[in-house]
């Protein structure tokens, strides 16, 4: 037991392979030069790779990155690693072959220092694993692959050079959808429908001739279609898989797999009649929502009488449970008691919102910016919803927004494995326009993380 | 005379001698084509009679189901908070640990469940209530913590059904009245509109227009019934609410409201009314007329007091049609009279009926084996006996109004 409890935890140090190639952006830190010891000892010294030295430890890699060289290392700080769940571990560290592909793919041979990187925008750069990284300069920073992004370069040694990254790269192959056949079902969230929906345009733009479809339904019946009936291919939710659907998962034969693909500020919004309500609490929503306050006079008495409409997504939606666990402490009672207007269908809730003088709703962040004019979005806590409290946690209705699929139907249908690839990899881009806020470079990593395990295992 | 005779014997008349069936056959011929005929429209009928009967026999044994079912609760604590696992219990684990001070809340040798999976409670010692698994054919599962302990209820009783007035079967209220509140209401509503300006329209139609008038108004009239309900809710949710909104103020009318989606209802089922009821009319003899004139009615006196009553049964056969089809009705209250269940019969208030409820918790994906999915049954078997009432109701006051003229 103890033996195996070492034996993991050097693996898991492994796990994350170190990121050879390096791609200083302009205005990264540049770090002076230091000729002093190998890539090794530098990474060493720099303080904050200790996680993905034990990983080259642990895949038989050190004596390869001490020798000839020379190297660039794309590496990601310990902070990456930390994001990583210990599923994702498990699955890495049960396969030395699974890891090493995936920390070569850091390793791009020869000595790229940052400049070198940046002339490659638009390219690729080979790695010692076989795939090419994509190097791309947005805003003056190098991103590699879309998502991970150089935050420190040039940590220069003797035979090579390291560039800090904030994201895991993964040897995922680049998805064209001219050539992906068969169709995909999806369903589930009505929060993530607007995004998901974007992500298939852009997907069906790019070629691909199948047919794709996006149904609405909310969280639990996406669950219910992906679960328990196996109809689905993927299942969009704005909250993670409960114990009991991961069970109904594995009783139809699917292993869920989860992809996180965005964050979402829940947005709570009154009419904009209501000048005299800026900010709520946690403690005042729910007050409101179980219906112990019922007038806004109560809430700030320079409201006037005005009767407090309620509007809720339906019981079925991932929003409604994320809103009962964080506002109700998982006790629904309350809530349904106040005996709000229910409606899986968010742009029911928008129009009442709307019409009534008195009304206050909550929904997914693209929902009022889709609708901005005729609603007012308030403060919670006194935080502010924007992509930097949401992103931060700052924003106490911030949550995370995910799509599912299993390793079996991954297997079995590469349009599906192509299809979230190129959402993986395109998500960034999208999401934005969508209304919703992009995961750190870390998170989304995890994610390709997750795919590409399983596509290697199905390929195994 | 020989001659003739033997003429006679030779010659015989040619008698036609036919067998009795030969003679007259009086016997049902089998004509094929009629036999065809006749069983389609024995099957037509048949068809709809047993289609009746099966939606009946369905709805009863679903709507059985309900009442049958035991419904579950979470048990709470004594102040008012969800007793939830205090730590997670793992495939194998045949105890569960509970927040301090919480074990006593636990029956004793009564089932609870976890997620879907059944229990029973052997003992509770403290905050540990040791439990025999995975009981009625369910799954053992790992339940994380925060996990709700649900305790077994009593069945829904047809009492609560009928009487209560709060209707949320997720939190354990199931009164029906909730929803047949908001259709009585809408109905009524819708009625209250049809009927004056239907028989009104009839009574011009079949009366004072001229006949090029009336073959011009009536096509249109009956357009007017074509158009799909999903349209007339839109129209009274961004025309007639934001009119009403104007007039009574956006304080006393919310966006979706009762008021509304009768009064659009209403419009929906005038023509329906109007062209039956000036069926009637018109069906009404002319001597009736005659005579009335010749008596020194006025057109408005023969109009009103003589046509009108002796159409009546078909206008109350108009109106049966009229309030079932209001009664039925389901696109324009899912969309423009709200959605919560709440007991009220002020037009003013949103408020749900028992379609519109039926086809909002249905939109989601609705599982089988739930207290929803079972419920819609049950509403449905109401909406059944709500219609019916209403129809025998119409038929009795048709026969007391009815007046004979021949």
């Amino acid at each position: 037991m103890q033996r195996t409890r070492s034996l993991l935890l050097a693996l898991l140090a492994v796990t994350l392979v170190v990121a050879l190639v390096a791609a200083p952006s302009r205005d990264t830190k540049t770090v002076q030069a230091q000729e002093s010891g190998t890539l090794l000892e530098v990474a060493a010294d720099a303080g904050n790779f200790t996680t993905l030295l034990a990983a080259v430890e642990a895949a038989g890699l050190t004596e390869t990155l001490n020798g000839e060289g020379p190297f660039t290392i794309f590496a990601p700080s310990d902070e990456v690693f930390a994001v990583l769940p210990a599923e994702t571990v498990a699955a890495l560290l049960a396969d030395p072959a699974l890891l090493t592909s995936i920390l070569t793919y850091h390793v791009v041979p020869g000595n790229l220092l940052a400049a070198d990187v940046v002339a490659l925008d638009g390219q690729q750069a080979a790695t010692v694993q076989g795939e090419g990284i994509n190097v791309a300069v947005v805003d003056d920073a190098v991103v590699l692959d879309g998502n991970a992004k150089v935050v420190t370069a040039d940590l220069t040694a003797s035979n090579g050079v390291i560039h800090a990254i904030d994201g895991i790269l993964v040897p995922l192959a680049d998805v064209d959808p001219l050539l992906t056949e068969g169709d995909i079902v999806t369903a589930g969230s009505s929060t993530v429908f607007p995004l998901s929906t974007a992500v298939a345009e852009a997907f069906e733009a790019s070629g691909y001739i199948g047919t794709l479809t996006v149904d609405s339904v909310g969280t639990g019946a996406g669950f219910e279609r992906f679960c328990l009936n196996g109809e689905t291919d993927i299942s969009n939710a704005s909250r993670a898989i409960k114990q009991e659907e991961i069970d109904n998962c594995t009783n139809i034969g699917r292993t869920a797999i989860e992809f996180r693909v965005g964050t979402d500020a829940l947005a709570v919004v009154v009419n904009p009649a209501l000048e005299c309500v800026a900010d709520l609490t946690i403690e005042q929503l729910n007050l409101i929502y179980s219906a112990t306050v019922t007038n806004w006079s109560e809430i700030n008495p320079a409201c006037g009488d005005v009767a407090i409409s309620l509007f809720s997504p339906g019981t079925d939606s991932g929003t409604f449970d994320y809103f009962v666990e964080e506002v109700f402490e998982a006790d629904d009672a309350p809530i349904i008691g106040a005996n709000p207007q229910f409606s899986e269908d968010d742009n029911v809730l928008v129009q009442g919102v709307e019409g009534n003088p008195g009304g206050i709703g909550y929904f997914g962040y693209a929902y009022y910016v889709a609708n901005a004019g005729a609603l007012k979005i308030l403060n919670i806590e006194g935080v502010e919803p924007t992509a930097i409290t949401a992103e931060d946690g700052a924003y106490p209705l911030a949550r995370p927004l995910y799509i599912y699929s299993a390793a079996e139907i991954l297997a079995e249908k590469a349009q599906v494995a192509d299809f979230i690839s190129f959402y993986l990899t395109n998500v960034d881009d999208i999401i934005g326009v969508v209304g919703y806020f992009p995961a750190s470079n870390a998170t989304l990593s995890v994610a390709k993380l997750n795919l590409y395990v399983a596509l290697y295992a199905a390929m195994m | 005379m020989a001659n003739q005779q033997a003429v006679a014997t030779e010659q015989p008349t040619p008698v036609v001698t036919r067998t009795a069936e030969e003679q007259l056959d009086l016997r049902k011929k089998t004509r094929l084509g009629e036999t065809v005929i006749q069983a389609f429209l024995f099957f037509s009928g048949a068809i709809s009679i047993l289609t009746s009967i099966a939606i009946v026999v369905v709805l009863g044994n679903e709507a059985l189901l309900f009442f049958r079912t035991p419904t579950w609760h979470e048990i709470r604590d004594d102040n008012e908070k969800i007793i939830a696992l205090a730590t997670e219990t793992s495939i194998e684990a045949t105890t569960l640990t509970l927040p301090t001070g919480t074990g006593a809340k636990v029956p004793v040798d009564a089932k609870i469940r976890l997620d879907n999976e059944v229990m029973r409670v052997i003992s509770v010692e403290g905050d540990i209530v040791t439990v025999e698994r995975g009981l009625e054919e369910t799954n053992r599962l790992l339940h994380p913590i925060g996990t709700h302990i649900q305790e077994e209820g009593d069945t829904i009783s047809p009492i609560e059904f009928l009487t209560g007035t709060k209707w949320q079967p997720h939190i354990g209220q199931f009164g029906v009245l909730a929803l047949v509140s908001a259709t009585l209401t809408i109905s009524l509503l819708a009625m209250a509109v049809a009927l004056p300006l239907g028989v009104g329209a009839a009574i011009y139609l079949s009366e004072y227009a001229s006949e090029s008038v009336r073959n011009r108004l009536k096509p249109i009239l009956e357009v007017l019934a074509g158009v799909p309900t999903v349209v007339y809710g839109y129209f009274a949710l961004t025309f007639i609410t934001p009119i009403l909104q104007g007039i009574i103020g956006k304080t006393n009318l919310g966006v979706y409201n009762m008021l509304s989606a009768g009064l659009v209802m209403g419009i929906m089922i005038l023509p329906t009314i109007a062209s039956m009821s000036e069926d009637a009319l018109r069906a009404v003899p002319r001597s009736l007329r005659e005579a009335a004139y010749g008596l020194g009615s006025t057109k408005l006196e023969t109009s009103t007091k003589v046509v009108l009553p002796a159409g009546i049964s078909g206008i109350v056969a108009a109106f049966i049609l009229g309030i079932s089809r209001a009664v039925g009705e389901t696109m324009i209250v899912a969309i423009a009279a709200g959605a919560r269940p709440y007991f009220t019969f002020n037009p003013l208030e949103a408020a749900e009926t028992m379609t519109g409820h039926i086809v909002r918790i249905s939109t989601g994906d609705l599982s089988r084996a739930t207290i929803d999915y079972n419920s819609l049954f049950a509403i449905g078997l109401t909406l059944f006996v709500v219609t019916l009432v209403l129809n025998i109701i119409s038929r009795q006051v048709a026969s007391w109004l009815r007046e004979e003229y021949d």
